[in-house]
This record gives C-alpha cells, sequence and structure tokens, in this order.
C-alpha cells in the first residue's frame, strides 16, 4: 500500500508576535486538512513535533484536544530538526501498516517572540554533550562554526567559500510570499555581517522564527494533486559532534536507504529540499549526498547549481536560511514548498518538469538524518 | 593526587586533569565519549587509557554570541595522537587548524571543575 501526502499547509514564518505555539500549530494544521478537502472528523490520527517554547509531556493529546479532534492514535516526537521528516516516516508507517487513513503531521512555535534569545541559545545548547562539550561554553552555531573550520581548512578554501550558499536562499526566497526575509544579499554582505562564532557570520546562521507547518499523509489520493511518498531512510550515527565521523554522518546511509525503497536515484530527482540551518550544514549534506563534490557546494552555489532552473533546484522557498526557522516546522517547510513543486503549483518560482522530489533533514549536529522521496502522481 | 594511585576513571568531567579514552577489547577502535559498546564492532569490553594530551587542531571557533553573554569563546577540536577528536578551549587567536596542540587542564572559571584549554606546541 503507498501513502500520499494529500495536504500541506505552512504559515507565513517571521518574528510574528500574537500567537502561541498552540496557535501556530493549529494554523497550519487548518491549511493542511482544508487542501487535503478533508473533514477534520476523518482524521484519525496525530504526530506532532516538540515545541522548545512551551514543552509539554504529551504534545499531541495537547494539540488534538486544542484543535477538537479524537484521533484513534497521537504521539509526540523529538529528534531535533529532523523530526518534521521522521513524522513523516511514521505516519506512511502508520498508513501502510492499516492503522491509519489520514494522519495529521503538525508542529509550530513562536520561537521568536515566545522567548528571549538567550533563552535560545541556551535551550538549543543542549545538544551538545552535557559533561565534554556544554561546559566549554559551545552554542549550536559554535558547532556548526567548528564544522566549518574544519570544512574549510580540509578543502583549502578561503573564508567566504560558504557565502554563495545564503546568498542562494535569499534569492529563492524573494520570489516566496511568507518567508521572513526576502531583500537581495551579495557574498560581501554574507562575509561582513557580524561574526556569530567565527568563521560563521550572520547571514551563514538561519534566523529563530515563529511559525507553523503541517501535512495530511493519506491511504488514498484525495484528489489529483497528492503527492506519493516513494521512500523513507533514516540514519542515527552519533549525537554529539565529538563522536562525529567526518563525511560519514549518516546523510549519504538515510538517502540511500530512502532511494533504494523508491528505487530512483539522485539523479532522477528534480527538486530538492535540503536541510539548511547554517551554511555549512547544507554544503556538508548536498556534498555527502554526492551531489556536488567534496569542498565544492558553495562554487557550485556561486554558478547557479541550485537555482530554480539549475541543475539541483533547492530549498526554492529560501530554506531555513530565508524562509526562517521555526523549530520542527523550519524543517517541513522543504517538504510543504517540494510538495507545491511537484504539483506545479509553486507560480514565480516553479521549476520545470519535475515529478520527483528529495527532501533531506538533520537533526542536532548532523546527529539524526531522515530522507523522503516524493513522487507526483496518484498511482 | 596526595600520593593516591591515578585513578584513570577521573577524567577532567570529574575533575582529574586528563583525557580518558576507551580502547575496544576486540577491535582496538579508541573512542572518548562513555558508550557501553563499541561503536564499530559491538563489543562490550574497553580499557581505561590516559591520553597523553597531544594532538592536531582540525577546527578553532570563537563564539560572539555565548551562552552567558560573555567575550568571545576560543573552542576547538583537535584529533589527539591517539585518534579520537575531543573538544576544547583555547586562549590563543593565532591557533589555525593544522597546528601541534597541547592540553593544559584550567580551572573552568565557572566556579567548577576543569576544563581542558590547548595551546600549540612549543
Ligand atoms: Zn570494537
Amino acid at each position: 500500500m503507498s501513502a500520499f501526502v494529500t495536504g500541506v499547509g505552512l504559515t507565513p514564518f517571521g518574528r510574528l508576535p500574537g500567537r502561541d505555539s498552540l496557535d501556530w500549530q493549529c494554523a497550519a494544521a487548518h491549511l493542511a486538512v482544508d487542501d487535503a478537502d478533508l473533514e477534520v472528523g476523518e482524521v484519525d490520527a496525530v504526530i506532532t513535533g516538540y515545541s522548545t517554547v512551551a514543552g509539554h509531556l504529551m504534545p499531541a493529546n495537547l494539540f488534538a484536544e486544542r484543535f477538537g479532534i479524537r484521533p484513534a492514535v497521537a504521539f509526540g516526537t523529538s529528534v531535533g530538526g529532523a523530526t518534521g521528516l521522521a513524522m513523516v516516516d511514521q505516519a506512511r508507517a502508520l498508513i501502510e501498516s492499516g492503522k491509519a487513513r489520514h494522519v495529521l503531521v503538525v508542529a509550530g512555535e513562536d520561537r521568536a517572540s515566545g522567548q528571549t534569545r538567550a533563552t535560545s541559545t541556551k535551550v538549543l545548547a543542549q545538544v551538545g554533550h552535557p559533561a565534554y562539550e556544554v561546559p566549554l561554553g559551545g552554542t549550536v552555531p559554535g558547532y556548526y562554526a567548528l564544522l566549518a573550520s574544519r570544512y574549510l581548512w580540509s578543502y583549502g578554501l578561503a573564508e567566504d567559500a560558504l557565502a554563495p550558499l545564503p546568498v542562494q536562499m535569499r534569492e529563492h526566497a524573494g520570489r516566496k510570499v511568507g518567508a521572513q526575509f526576502q531583500k537581495p544579499i551579495t557574498v560581501l554582505d554574507v562575509r561582513t555581517s557580524r561574526p556569530v562564532a567565527e568563521p560563521l557570520r550572520l547571514l551563514d546562521c538561519c534566523p529563530v522564527s515563529d511559525g507553523g507547518a503541517a501535512f495530511v499523509v493519506s491511504a488514498r489520493a484525495t484528489s489529483d494533486r497528492a503527492v506519493r511518498i516513494a521512500g523513507t531512510g533514516q540514519a542515527h550515527r552519533h549525537q554529539h559532534l565529538t563522536a562525529m565521523e567526518p563525511g560519514n554522518t549518516g546523510a549519504a546511509v538515510a538517502a540511500a536507504r530512502a532511494f533504494e525503497e523508491a528505487d530512483l536515484d539522485t539523479s532522477d530527482v528534480h527538486v530538492f529540499g535540503i536541510y539548511d540551518s547554517f551554511s555549512i550544514t547544507v554544503a556538508m549534506l548536498v556534498e555527502e549526498l554526492g551531489l556536488v563534490p567534496p569542498g565544492r557546494a558553495g562554487s557550485y552555489a556561486r554558478a547557479g547549481a541550485f537555482a530554480s532552473d539549475g541543475r539541483y533546484p533547492m530549498n526554492t522557498h529560501g530554506g531555513l536560511l530565508s524562509y526562517g526557522h521555526s523549530g520542527v516546522a523550519g524543517g517541513m517547510a522543504h517538504l510543504a514548498e517540494v510538495v507545491t513543486q511537484l504539483r506545479g503549483e509553486r507560480g514565480a518560482g516553479q521549476v520545470d518538469h519535475c515529478r520527483v522530489g528529495y527532501v533531506h533533514a538533520d537533526g542536532g549536529v548532523l546527529s539524526a538524518h531522515v530522507g523522503v522521496v516524493l513522487v507526483r502522481g496518484t498511482a | 593526587m596526595n600520593g593516591l594511585p591515578v585513578d584513570v576513571a577521573t577524567d577532567w568531567t570529574r575533575g582529574g586533569p586528563r583525557f580518558v579514552l576507551a580502547v575496544c577489547d576486540e577491535c582496538s577502535n579508541t573512542s572518548y565519549l562513555p558508550a557501553e559498546h563499541c561503536s564499530r564492532c559491538g563489543a562490550r569490553g574497553r580499557t581505561p587509557r590516559v591520553a597523553v594530551g597531544t594532538g592536531t587542531c582540525v577546527a578553532v571557533t570563537w563564539v560572539h554570541v555565548t551562552v552567558d553573554g560573555g567575550d568571545p569563546a576560543g573552542l576547538v577540536l583537535v584529533e589527539l595522537d591517539e585518534g579520537p577528536v575531543v573538544m576544547g578551549r583555547t586562549a590563543e587567536r593565532e591557533l589555525r587548524p593544522g597546528d601541534g596542540v597541547g592540553v593544559a587542564f584550567e580551572p573552568s572559571g565557572a566556579g567548577r571543575g576543569l576544563v581542558p584549554v590547548f595551546s600549540r606546541k612549543a
């Protein structure tokens, strides 16, 4: 049995005070259920992501009560930035096992407005090892900056080598309604923005945003706009940066599992959604996925490889770097965008002739990986 | 250490001025973070080994947006001569990836315990 993404809901991201976590989740869920052309009562399972602002033991029950539904299955999920795609994988499993017919996957939080930046920095830094890393004073940008430092040194690259990636994401965001940042930027802007954790500058780092995202995953296509989940794959090889194997973080393993299920490979893909919490994140991912040679992600970006009409159209909504990063929902926006592309509904940012999409997310410090292969069509 | 034998289990996170690695009894894989099984072969038996404390710096960052709002903090990854990568601090602005480094264990400044601080070898 196949599972289909029948509905997607993506709210605008940004510093948008006035809604709390549940408000954002409900806003996105309404959009997704309407998009799937379902009555809310038809939803029989709910999977929700965590909120860093409003942590709760039972986030799916909390959401279901508030949204006003009584599903047969409900649970929360927590694998950092990979949570959104991990929930899609679980939704697909519920569908394929016959446990559910329509699974609502939802996340959202007021990460920008609901807590101070200092709190956000401190909460996120807890992905570091509590005894061996956190006491040294690291932060999430600090951990990724270490990856960037090692990367630049390993390939003999200058400090501006990664800057074309955020520049490309910003160009995409300029054609996407709801993106947090749309004003075009240059490589020079990236390199002269203030240092967050050297060599990473402010524009190498995704913002913190308010917003929500939701999907409906169904056992049948509810319309000819449905997109089939052709394959999913995960890999979990470490939690902490200190234990990471460079070049073998789990990204390639997760992708290989997903493509094997889909009986496709990366050369079949027309549109990509690749996690881009930092310039270095997306660089390491596209290289480990084998899209571009090691050390070359920035130069490929500069040459337009990730543009809508490039060899690997990627993050055409602007990614985390420019659409924004509202926690779990941030990593779901890539899938919402790829589904929209596969439906041919992307308007000004439409990628021509796209039929196959690949979405990849990581959580922690390239710790948890989930890849999803999507194919247009209801068969 | 007050004349007592060095307890290899007491690494810097517990106040001892040393890195303690674990060497797999089956495959000799050497690892740093605590784990019940060897991540390479799955064996349970490991033998502790005190690291010499020298290696090659493979990454450096200066964290400007710090958790406590303080001055920029130098953070490094060092590949120890025994193999594993460890995280530490540095105070040397000139330190670059590729430099040979040695460790000293210094008070963390947060009032509790020691932290590894790396500097270039003389
Ligand atoms: Zn072993």
